[in-house]
């Protein structure tokens, strides 16, 4: 009961702020403050004069509200909307208005309107107290995207204009644009005639990304069962494609000897055939609520690496779960690396007893995978028993767990990544 | 938004023409605007403003403090708002000659630095700050000495800054028209505001009458029927000072009321006439030639217009700056005067009474009590006594049947707390003996009326005088006999003894912070008022100067290479360039040109749309002038910049006269 009525009471609250945010100018919010402070000051007119000005600033604001009505907004908008941005970058994005009035406009203040990020009720009572500084801090988490207002300074008539939005991606995932505000300031520049225009777009955030020191995946190749669909031709063929540095695994009858006396390094003939590098990146997406901060950095570091990790010469498989076991593949023909980081933007943190999910998914294609990359977020029972059994298939691993403080317990080959000390951990690799 | 030049300090000059504060405000006016005289600039960092805003919170806090315990509440709240600005002159002065075009939001508070933001807001000190200049002229409450001079000075401040803010682009008659609509609605309300309040004040007594430790002379709730004991505060309320010898106890009166309705005691007679000055601060009570005994009281109103504490038959009040003093037939004088502290001088005649003849309400019985008082005077016999011996029976009654008690207990149903008094308990508190008291002498056929107000006893050997504590508040009759209102006090003299018994250790504690209030609120009434602006002027530019030297060593090396790029002048080269003045005059006329294109792009663009009024060619040979004064290392010559301001001014006229005839001809 009491939270079903502070819920309401703080949603109103913040609706109200919201919508005189979005009507009132700088300069009417502090017309607006000045009214509370000079009524609150002035309450008995025989003390001080602040009545006068709560009187003045009163009518100020009426006559200003007064005029709204009569203030059209004759404009179109159109997003020019880059394909996908990263969490914690800024970035900007054209939009191009068009005043379809016959005069020419003043002042536009473009607002964007964004999906509502206020938290439903169920998670507003995960809060220990019903407070409107909880509330706040919930929807602060919530938030995907900060776009701030932007004046155009006017368009003449019939003619077009551009304007410039500086945003900034708070976290990855699906920034919904629902539409667009556009406001005309009163003469006085105190409140706005607005008017909404849908527009209902998405833009990608990735994840955020950390720099990788240079890495050398261990492993040999591995023949690919069925294989040969990922090759561009079918069968035994051993067509011949090119050189290229000799790496562990290769066959010695592959060794291109003139070659390897020329550069002083070995160098194999390549063919197009079906052994091939394939790495596994396993990203950890169950755990419960608390562990949400561990989780995000996860997605990152799964992020880095996919987007780092050179495909040139191999395969890597995203694996995690989503509402189903996902597998992503990238590489020789396969997905770009953007795809794989467009996949981890969706990642969900999943009830920690699904875990086994994961394992499956794994171990069906423990075959084919040269070496295995494992981000966790735990370090229970069943994370130590599936490195243990790849560990058992001879499987080479690098393993790291998200966790806010590392394990007693933890083995010499574990890194422990600290949130917000991601960075550091990783150069340590 | 940076403030307009000159506007802060027109502001300021404005608050000191409403308080006569002139030499603090053309200070600080100086101090602010001065750095606009200059390009030299200091660079500050986000906690440096931090900084400074913890020194205005800390000084705002303790002068708050100190104002409190000086004069209470309302008038605190006025000089602290009035002095406020002065106060936030560290955090307006950093900005004014600080390199930041504006300044976090969260330095103003540290529970907001806590906060994490993605965007801090960022804002101009200048207009808050203007704001809180304005304020503070506004609790100078000049309005009766300069009448609606605030409010003009406030129009023309509010319409500058307005002005200077517009939107672009707005219909330009709209403006004034809109601003005058304003202007005349705001002093509308304001006066309808300070109308409405003067009416309540003069129709709705009780209602700003009510609650707390003010005496109104209207009524007096009493606590008759009260069930439980009663616990008067130890809180001192007036200190007596008798500049002879004095009488003990000494009653000093503060309101009488002649019809008893409830348990209340009602002022049937109202109306209060004005009692006529005899000089600056004196006020003539009776027509006597002084009296013989006076003395001083100090007595504090929290919420101002006072009803005074007057000893019987006192004849002139003294030293007292009331605006005016008005008593009523029944004896309450009341003055008109601000809340606070404030002092007296009574000269008074014990023999002589100034009160008016007794009326029919003087002998007026509630019917409720009529059956009970008219039994007890039968088995007194009053009936048949003359007044004298009528009152001597009463008080002998009371004197040797009854007793004093704080504590109420339950009584029989269909009785009411008098008739039980007088019948079955026999003991009660100073309301029950004066209210029987009156009603006995009312059926003995003696006029008598019900007074309020303190009896003053103890004397406290550390303030040299008498206090008066809130429990020392009483309740006596006067009754009318051999044609003069005598005093009658029937409780029990040990009631004192009584009320003292609940004294804790903390009282002596609350007595000597009581004294230390006083002592300091006396001193600061007896410094000149112009000492007290030098004192706190001089304490606060010493404070400034600390301040701003903390602040400015070794700043100043980073200073002279920030300076040059934020000073409006040298931000880069060429900045000056009247070209600009074309762009923003085209951009009016909404063709804005965005920041992703180039200006000879952008005229080209303008030029194949065909702008009214604009003269192509020399905008062409403006703009190759305009490319040159900008990018050419050898710069232009003198004559190549004078050619460049004249092209500008005659196509930015150009397009003014176009947009004049366009305005001319869509009107006709």
């Amino acid at each position: 009961m009491i939270w079903r009525l502070s819920y309401r009471l703080i949603r109103a609250v913040s609706t109200a702020q919201f919508l005189i945010a979005r009507r009132a100018s700088r300069a009417g919010l502090f017309v607006l403050g000045g009214m509370v402070v000079s009524a609150a000051l002035g309450i008995d007119t025989t003390q001080t004069t602040a009545y006068q000005i709560f009187a003045f600033l009163g009518a100020l604001t009426l006559v200003a509200l007064a005029t709204l009505p009569f203030i059209g907004v004759p404009v179109t908008v159109q997003r020019l909307l880059p394909r996908a941005v990263t969490a914690g970058e800024s970035f900007s994005y054209l939009v191009k208005l068009r005043n379809g009035n016959r005069s020419a406009l003043g002042d536009i203040v473009l607002l964007e309107t964004l999906a509502d990020p206020r938290p439903p009720l169920q998670v507003f009572r995960s809060l220990r107290f019903p407070t409107y500084r909880g509330f706040w801090r919930l929807t602060r988490a919530r938030q995907v995207g900060d776009i701030p207002e932007v004046t155009v300074p006017g368009i003449a008539a019939g003619a077009e204009s551009g304007a410039r939005m500086e945003a900034h991606a708070l976290r990855r995932g699906v920034l919904h644009f629902e539409g667009m505000t556009i406001g005309r300031p009163d003469p006085f520049g105190l409140f706005r005639a607005v008017t909404r225009v849908t527009a209902a777009e998405n833009l990608l955030v990735l994840p955020r990304r950390y720099p990788l020191p240079p890495l050398a995946l261990p492993g040999s190749r591995k023949y690919q069962v069925g294989g040969v669909s990922l090759a561009s031709s079918v069968g035994d063929s051993e067509e011949f494609m090119g050189l290229r540095d000799y790496r562990p695994g290769d066959p010695l009858q592959r060794v291109h000897w003139k070659s390897y006396a020329r550069a002083g390094r070995p160098v194999v003939k390549e063919y197009q055939d079906e052994f091939f590098e394939r790495h596994a990146l396993v990203l950890d997406t169950f755990g419960n609520e608390r562990a949400s901060p561990a989780f995000e950095e996860a997605v990152s570091v799964a992020a880095s690496f996919a987007y780092t990790i050179d495909t040139q010469e191999c395969l890597l498989d995203l694996l995690f779960v989503g509402d189903a076991p996902c597998a992503y593949t990238a590489g020789r023909g396969q997905l770009q690396p953007s795809a794989l980081l467009e996949a981890l933007a969706g990642a969900r943190l999943l009830p920690n007893d699904g875990f086994v999910a994961l394992r499956e998914s794994i171990m069906a294609r423990r075959a084919t995978l040269t070496s295995s990359i494992l981000v966790l977020i735990g370090w229970d029972e069943p994370r130590r028993r599936l490195v243990w059994e790849l560990r058992v298939l001879g499987l080479p691993l690098l393993v790291m767990a998200v966790l806010g403080e590392p394990p007693a317990d933890a083995p010499a080959w574990l890194h422990v990544l600290v949130p917000g000390r991601v960075r550091e951990g990783l150069a340590r690799l | 938004m940076k403030t307009p030049v000159l506007f802060l300090g027109a502001v300021i000059l404005f608050w000191g023409a409403q308080t006569g504060q002139w030499m603090v405000a053309v200070a600080a006016a100086l101090a602010i605007e001065g750095a606009r005289a200059t390009t030299r600039r200091w660079e500050f960092s986000t906690s440096d403003f931090s900084r400074a805003a913890d020194v205005c919170t800390v000084v705002v806090l303790a002068v708050g403090v100190v104002l409190y315990f000086s004069f209470g509440n309302p008038a605190a709240i006025k000089f602290l708002f009035q002095w406020l600005a002065v106060m936030l002159l560290p955090l307006a002065l950093l900005q004014a000659w600080g390199t930041a075009a504006d300044i976090e939001l969260s330095v103003l508070a540290r529970s907001l630095r806590r906060v994490r933001n993605i965007r801090p807001t960022r804002f101009n000190v200048g207009y808050p700050y203007a704001a809180v200049w304005m304020l503070g002229a506004s609790a100078a409450n000049a309005v009766n000495s300069s009448g609606p001079v605030f409010y003009a000075g406030l129009v023309t401040l509010a319409a500058w800054a307005l002005w200077s803010n517009r939107p672009r682009g707005s219909l330009p008659l709209a403006w004034p028209v809109l601003l005058g609509v304003a202007v005349f609605a705001g002093y509308a309300g304001h006066v309808g505001l300070n109308t409405l309040q003067l009416w309540l004040e003069g129709n709705v007594p009780e209602w700003l009458a009510g609650g707390g430790e003010r005496t109104d002379p209207y009524e007096s709730r009493t606590d008759l029927g009260r069930i439980g004991e009663i616990k008067g505060s130890s809180a001192i309320v007036l200190r007596v000072r008798p500049e002879g010898g004095m009488a003990r106890p000494l009653l000093l009166h503060r309101a009488s009321y002649d019809d008893y309705v409830g348990s209340s005691w009602v002022a049937r007679s109202r109306a209060f006439a004005v009692i006529p000055r005899s000089g600056a601060a004196s006020w003539r009570l009776q027509d006597a030639p002084g009296g013989t005994s006076g003395i001083v009281i100090d007595d504090n109103a929290p919420r101002g217009n006072p009803v005074l504490s007057l000893p019987s038959g006192a004849t002139r009040i003294d030293g007292l700056s009331a605006v005016e003093l008005r008593h009523n037939p029944l004896g309450a004088v009341q003055a008109e005067l601000g809340p606070g502290p404030f002092r007296y001088i009574v000269r008074y005649e014990t023999q002589r009474d100034g009160q008016g003849a007794p009326g029919e309400m003087d002998l007026r019985l509630p019917r409720v009590e009529v059956r009970v008082i008219e039994e007890v005077a039968r088995s007194l016999g009053l009936r048949s006594l003359p007044p004298e011996e009528a009152v001597a029976r009463i008080s002998s009654h009371f004197l040797q049947e009854f007793r004093y008690a704080l504590y109420q207990p339950q009584r029989p149903a269909g009785q009411t707390a008098l008739a039980y008094f007088l019948l079955g308990s026999h003991e009660g508190h100073c309301e029950y003996f004066a209210t029987a008291t009156v009603l006995l002498l009312r059926a003995a056929g003696v006029p008598a009326r019900y007074a309020t107000g303190f009896s003053v006893q103890e004397f406290s050997a550390r303030e040299n005088a008498y206090v008066v504590r809130q429990r020392h508040a009483h309740a006596w009759a006067r009754a009318w006999v051999n044609g003069r209102w005598i005093e009658i006090d029937t409780t029990p003299p040990d009631w004192l003894v009584a009320e003292t018994a609940g004294d804790s250790a903390w009282t002596a504690l609350a007595d000597l912070w009581s004294w230390l209030r006083y002592r300091w609120g006396r001193t600061t009434e007896e410094m000149d008022r112009t000492d007290g602006a030098i004192l706190v002027t001089s304490v606060a530019l010493i404070l400034a100067a600390w301040f701003a030297w903390r602040m400015m060593r070794g700043r100043e090396g980073a200073s002279r290479k920030q300076a040059a790029p934020a000073g409006p002048r040298s931000a880069y080269p060429g900045a000056d360039s009247e070209f600009y003045a074309v762009e923003s005059r085209l951009a009016i006329l909404g063709s804005a040109r965005p920041a992703s294109e180039a200006f000879s792009e952008w005229l080209e663009r303008i030029a194949r749309g065909g702008t009214p009024g604009l003269d192509v060619e020399a905008a062409r040979e403006a703009l190759r002038l305009h490319y040159r004064y900008r990018f050419d290392p050898q710069g232009i010559a003198l004559q190549e910049r004078e050619e460049l301001r004249l092209l500008s001014a005659r196509i930015v006229a150009g397009l003014r006269e176009a947009e004049a005839a366009g305005a001319r001809s869509s009107a006709g």
